[in-house]
């Protein structure tokens, strides 16, 4: 069946509201399984943020890049990445 | 006879030269559908006054209906054609295509297309749009040209040329200006209106920007976007759907499903 992505996004964003970003994650990743676009970077944009509340800074960068590469012209994408710019792994390569 | 090999070799010719523009395409040459056919819809002549004659709304409906093959389409796609058309000519393309996005024709495929062709070559030979559409079977009386009504507007006096024409409105930029979503006497949305509470919606005209994935998107100043996701690449499980996203008091991101 279908899933109702108005419905999912509505739970996706209670969970977020709440505080809730792992559950809100799952949501998100489930909603990109198999959807190459990330609604056009919607997705990719939103377990982004949600990684990034979660501490995990590197997921974040990574998801932030994947919206921006599928919506380049959306501003809130673009900086969201260039937030992070500097995250990277030079510490682990010490 | 001879008339009839014009045409075929004109669409041979179009074939070899052109793709099908399965939608109401804009340029700078005019609103074009199928294999490079322009439809006859002017642009608002001075002082904001339509210039579309009775004959041109006339001849763009019969075109259409012969080539879709359908019920003649209602005068308000003309006039929303025209207003797409005025949009484009002052520099407004992306709201201009908003305007087509929402007039909501099937999708043109090659008999169509070719259909279309046929009917403008009749018309340009001096066939009537009402004998155009009684050869394809619906009555002329169906199109309700309104050609002899006393109650339909003219351009007034000191207009140059355009004096004493028949047009559809006064005004058209205030008559779509004034409209407001709904539905009118008969029951039916109003798509034009729609439209223009849409762009009050996003803030002013969008800016047309096609994602990487090819969708058409349309983002609003206030960072609204409204995209159509309907190929395969561009959605998921969710199938093809209308996107609206970012809009004032509405969740975040709002899908409109549309059958595969």
């Amino acid at each position: 069946m279908t899933p109702d992505f108005n419905l999912l996004e509505r739970r996706a964003a209670d969970f977020f509201e709440k505080r809730a970003f792992l559950q809100a994650l799952k949501i998100y990743l489930h909603m990109a399984d198999g959807d190459a676009s990330l609604d056009a970077g919607y997705l990719g944009f939103r377990i982004g943020e949600c990684y990034e509340r979660l501490g995990d800074r590197h997921a974040a960068k990574f998801w932030y890049g994947r919206a921006v590469e599928e919506n380049p012209t959306i501003e809130k994408y673009a900086s969201a990445r260039r937030r992070l710019q500097g995250v990277g792994i030079d510490d682990l390569l010490r | 006879m001879r008339r009839v090999n014009d045409v075929d070799e004109d669409w041979r010719r179009k074939q070899a030269l052109s793709t099908v523009h399965r939608s109401l395409t804009m340029t700078d040459a005019g609103l074009i559908l199928g294999r490079e056919t322009i439809l006859p819809i002017a642009m608002a002549g001075a002082a904001g006054v339509s210039s579309l004659s009775v004959d041109d709304e006339a001849n763009a409906r019969a075109m259409l209906t012969v080539a879709y093959e359908r019920r003649p389409v209602p005068k308000r796609t003309v006039a929303q054609m025209r207003r797409a058309v005025d949009l484009w000519r002052q520099g407004e393309k992306a709201l201009a295509q908003l305007h087509l996005a929402f007039i909501g024709l099937p999708d043109v495929d090659e008999c169509v297309a070719y259909r279309l062709l046929l009917a403008k070559k009749a018309l340009e030979a001096g066939v009537s749009p009402e004998a155009l559409i009684k050869a394809v079977g619906f009555n002329q009386t169906a199109l309700d040209f309104e050609k002899y009504n006393r109650d339909q507007p003219r351009v007034p006096a000191g207009q140059g040329r355009e004096s004493g024409r028949w047009t559809s409105g006064a005004n058209n930029q205030q008559t779509f200006n004034e409209g407001r979503s709904g539905r009118d006497k008969n029951g039916l949305i109003q798509l034009a209106d729609i439209s223009d509470d849409l762009v009050e919606a996003m803030g002013g005209a969008p800016r047309l920007v096609i994602t990487p994935k090819g969708a058409t998107q349309f983002i609003g100043p206030n960072g609204s976007v409204l995209r159509f996701d309907l190929l395969p690449s561009q959605y998921g499980a969710q199938g093809p759907h209308i996107n609206l996203q970012n809009f004032p008091g509405a969740p975040p991101n709002v899908h409109i499903k549309l059958k595969p």
